[in-house]
């Protein structure tokens, strides 16, 4: 989970759509003048990319840095979010890890949880993503009681009840961990 | 967690993000550009041109047939893709689970293994001779019973719905099972 924005994501994905789209139309104009315009009685002014001149290639070059700079930023800057600090209180700041631990301590022994990663998102109010992993056939009800009471724990020792979202998956761990714990 | 927090996060958690596919967007779309940036930088400087000039890599692509409706047809092909991208649900296999104080969101597959489970301990049988397929609204549970044993599809059903109550799932799910007829040697 991370804090990139969906909707710009897909108007990023819509408008690279359009601009394909548009250049496989001016690709085919030939075809789409021969077979849809001229039956329609419209006409559309040829590009004239010959008269441009050295203007072309000037803005071949604009377009190529803005898209790379475009490009460049949207990667660089997706998926970011996640950090190491889970709550920050006045000069007070609780790293990640000590929550994890709590966790794991309290789900320890616990057979059929086989991880857990806890990780913080969100500029203010911090939100926790705990990512449980268990085993394939596992008894789910039990793995949920287990972990709200780990977290009921961690709230109590940490004196507050940051926004908890809990992921129970499974993973490489539970590939090669079998259904069963066997002593 | 307040109400428009936990549907926030549930829906992010839930959807697919687009992050990954937008990046890819972006280069493919950027790296023609690019390599015609540098077509145009060597006209400028008059030095020799990697391939063609710029007006001449337009003119060859429009002007041989076969070329233009090949390149055609990829950018006809990207845009396509890019529309499905940009107006499916790009739905994840994982559900809600209800609880006060936090989210839980599980995987479909954690939660096939739950109604397996159930199913199976119900039959009197292994784990691994249940499986169960889940849907967004729908979960379908396959069982294998042992040979000259009758399984009732009936506790099975009741047994999954049971599982599926005590779970709170949302959206909520409805099992439906069906007991193959070939059985197994052996428990």
């Amino acid at each position: 989970m991370t804090r990139s924005n969906r909707f710009l994501n897909r108007l990023a994905l819509l408008l690279l759509a359009v601009i394909a789209l548009a250049g496989a139309a001016l690709l085919l104009r030939p075809e789409i003048e021969q077979y849809l315009l001229e039956p329609a009685g419209l006409m559309v002014p040829s590009l004239g990319l010959d008269q441009l001149g050295t203007i072309l290639p000037i803005a071949i070059i604009v377009l190529a840095v803005l898209a790379v700079i475009v490009a460049l930023a949207v990667t660089l800057t997706r998926g970011r979010g996640a950090d190491g600090t889970a709550i920050e209180q006045d000069a007070v700041s609780v790293d990640a890890n000590l929550i994890e631990g709590i966790l794991r301590r309290e789900l320890d022994g616990e057979g059929e949880v086989l991880h857990v990663r806890l990780r913080a998102f969100g500029k203010k109010g911090r939100t926790l993503l705990a990512e449980v992993q268990v085993r394939r056939g596992a008894d789910l009800a039990n793995v949920h009681r287990r972990v709200s009471a780990a977290v009921a724990t961690a709230d109590e020792l940490l004196g507050e009840a940051p926004p908890v979202v809990t992921h129970i998956t499974t993973g490489l761990r539970t590939r090669f961990a079998g259904s069963t714990r066997t002593h | 967690m307040n109400e428009r927090m936990r549907s926030r996060y549930g829906r992010r958690m839930r959807h697919r993000s687009r992050s990954v596919a937008v990046s890819i967007a972006l280069w493919i779309a950027a790296l023609p550009l690019v390599y015609l940036a540098i077509e145009s930088v060597l006209e400028l400087v008059g030095a020799p041109a990697l391939w063609q000039a710029p007006l001449q890599v337009i003119e060859t692509v429009t002007g041989a047939e076969a070329l233009r409706f090949g390149v055609a047809a990829a950018a006809v092909m990207i845009g396509l893709v890019l529309l499905v991208l940009a107006f499916a649900p790009g739905r994840l296999g994982r559900h809600e689970l209800a609880d006060e104080r936090m989210l839980v969101v599980v995987d479909d597959d954690v939660l096939a293994g739950a109604l397996s489970r159930a199913a199976a301990s119900t039959a009197g049988v292994e784990r691994d001779r249940a499986s169960t397929s889940i849907g967004r609204r729908k979960a379908d549970v396959s069982l294998r019973p042992t040979s000259g044993f009758a399984v009732s599809r009936e506790d099975v059903d009741r047994a999954t719905e049971r599982e599926l109550e005590r779970l709170a799932v949302r959206p909520a799910v409805r099992a439906r099972s069906r007991i193959e007829q070939a059985g197994v040697v052996g428990r």
